[in-house]
């Protein structure tokens, strides 16, 4: 079948066609990631330096500095958090939506994927405005409702900051793993349940054991792409603290309490007077590290789940 | 059954509700007088829209609104366009090296987009492009995603007889791409460009890190500044913020079914 599609395999024309893609890929991602590689083994910073110091920015990165480490403990926390949370929520809702005795799903559907279409930018900033300390809606509300006596500054304490920082990238991911479960669960063989029913399984059970093991190849994709990039997390928190709200223009949130790796390599890099191109080409490949670390040991924790039901 | 029913449906409502409610709060704190704001819990609209209005017109934003949208347009052309063609010849094509080549495409679609960002500035600088729209629209070369994207379109919804029999009549092979494939490919065309629509007016950290000057500032950018410019005037901001989002829903509304089946079909087909 294969060998009749194609033509005479001297023909020039495929070349040419994959050769826009081909070139420019070399041209603009290839050389960036295999030269920024190089920068990290450079003390390479705006000021002229450009001195090879092998792998200098590693061992001070993975040995001395405790900034590197907290950010990664950062977007690990986050994930541990929001990761469970959106694969049992995000079934839930998706089953509720796909349920026989729900009309307008598509309504539901779109209200929970709205989020995930809008820029970080303006989810980071309606957090920042929702959970602002003086003026924000949420201290306002809970004031007049008579539920607290005196503002919580959510923004100002590293647990309630982490606690924002996570329900903002829930908010913004559910509807995303939502579309995902709903198609899966609407591309399963009715027949299936059918069969499950007659045979006398409750709900719950139909639920447990032939919705979630259907599901195992779109629970990989989902954890592996959220592992990818939960570790690259930057935008919602750097928004949420650039100063639109009451106090909280600083850089990491308070104490450092919501600053991810790749805010980390930017602000080494391009923000403020440091421009350290060096230190943060080593911050990204150190990323990179942890994020092919954990996307190997979420594919094996998957994949292991599966074969015990 | 009834009972269930019903809060099966209360359940949904209140889930939707707090997905919607800050886009709801987000549209009404545009309509409010800046000091207003916190003075009272802004529930209803207010009437200072067209003041709002005409303050954010008067900083650079309708210029950042005009970047935004030419430079995703462009983008969305670069990504399609390529993917298209290089999607076709791998479709479509026996040639050497062509599973290693696909392999290896497939594999980049795992490294992280931000690996190389530094270099990919500097290069930019080398190339005297930084201050210019280029590397934003340059970025759209090579998307791996769309190239696997429209490979698996085309082996599936083109027919071969039908470029073997253009052929046998002697149409060149750009001839076949532009006037046989790309009329099968309009629904993909159409999901793909959606999708890089969405995400070249979604970034961020791209322009920040190439741009600084702020007419070039594109809307993302734009609005992040609005904070900076009028310190005190939140509401003329939000507003901005209303007008930001603005496209992505008319967009989303007519081509959420397209959207959604370009990001979930790959998957969970596989």
């Amino acid at each position: 079948m294969q060998k009749m599609q194609g033509i005479s395999s001297k023909n020039k024309w495929p070349y040419l066609f994959i050769a826009p893609y081909f070139l420019s890929y070399a041209v603009l991602s290839l050389f960036p990631i295999l030269f920024t590689l190089y920068i990290s083994l450079t003390d390479w910073d705006l000021y002229g330096n450009r001195n090879f110091i092998g792998l200098g920015n590693y061992t001070q990165l993975f040995l001395h500095d405790s900034f590197f480490w907290r950010s990664l403990l950062n977007v690990l926390i986050f994930m541990a958090v929001y990761l469970p949370a959106l694969v049992l929520i995000g079934m839930l809702v998706a089953s509720l939506i796909e349920s026989k005795l729900i009309r307008h799903k598509t309504f539901f559907r779109l209200s929970v994927f709205s989020a995930y279409m809008t820029t970080p930018v303006a989810v980071g900033i309606i957090f920042s405005l929702l959970f602002d300390w003086q003026g924000g809606f949420l201290n306002n509300m809970l004031m007049e409702l008579g539920i607290i006596q005196e503002k919580i500054n959510w923004l100002g304490s590293v647990s309630t900051s982490r606690w924002v920082v996570i329900l903002m990238v829930f908010w913004k991911n559910l509807g995303y793993f939502v579309m995902f479960y709903t198609a899966g669960m609407a591309s399963i063989d009715t027949s299936v349940y059918e069969a499950a029913m007659i045979d006398g399984a409750s709900s719950k059970d139909v639920f447990t054991r032939i919705t979630i093991p259907l599901l195992k190849p779109i629970n990989l994709f989902l954890v592996i792409t959220s592992i990818i990039s939960g570790l690259q997390l930057v935008e919602e928190p750097m928004l949420l603290f650039s100063g639109w709200s009451s106090g909280s223009s600083m850089v990491g949130g308070p104490d450092g309490s919501t600053f991810t790796p790749i805010w980390y390599m930017f602000d080494a890099s391009f923000n403020g007077s440091a421009f350290k191109y060096g230190k943060g080409a080593a911050i990204a490949y150190g990323t990179f590290l942890f994020i092919a670390l954990f996307s190997v040991v979420g594919m094996k924790w998957i994949s292991r789940g599966g074969d015990e039901s | 059954m009834r009972v269930r029913r019903f809060f099966t449906l209360v359940l949904l409502c209140a889930v939707a509700a707090a997905f919607l409610f800050p886009f709801y709060m987000m549209i009404v704190m545009g309509t409010y007088y800046s000091e207003d704001l916190f003075k009272q819990l802004p529930i209803l609209p207010s009437n200072y829209l067209l003041e709002n209005l005409k303050t954010i017109i008067s900083a650079d934003f309708l210029w950042n609104y005009w970047n935004s949208l030419y430079v995703a347009v462009l983008f969305t052309l670069v990504t399609v366009s390529v993917a298209s063609i290089t999607g076709f010849a791998f479709a479509k094509y026996e040639f050497k090296g062509k599973n290693a080549l696909y392999s290896f495409i497939l594999l980049t679609m795992m490294i992280p987009g931000h690996l190389g960002l530094i270099a990919y500035v500097m290069e930019m600088k080398w190339f005297h492009l930084n201050n210019t729209h280029a590397p934003l629209i340059l970025a759209g070369l090579n998307n791996a995603f769309g190239v696997f994207f429209m490979t698996q379109f085309i082996r599936s919804s083109v027919p071969t007889e039908v470029i073997e029999s253009a052929r046998i009549d002697g149409c060149s092979e750009p001839a076949i791409l532009v006037r046989i494939v790309i009329p099968f490919l309009m629904p993909a065309i159409s999901t793909l460009g959606l999708i890089s629509f969405l995400g070249s007016w979604n970034g961020y950290l791209l322009p920040l890190v190439t741009i600084n000057k702020p007419q070039l500032y594109t809307l993302p950018l734009g609005i992040a500044n609005l904070s900076t410019v009028f310190r005190t005037d939140y509401s003329a901001s939000i507003l901005g913020l209303t007008l930001g989002t603005l496209p992505l829903i008319i967009l989303f509304l007519f081509g959420s079914k397209t959207l959604v089946r370009g990001l979930t079909g790959g998957a969970v087909k596989g």
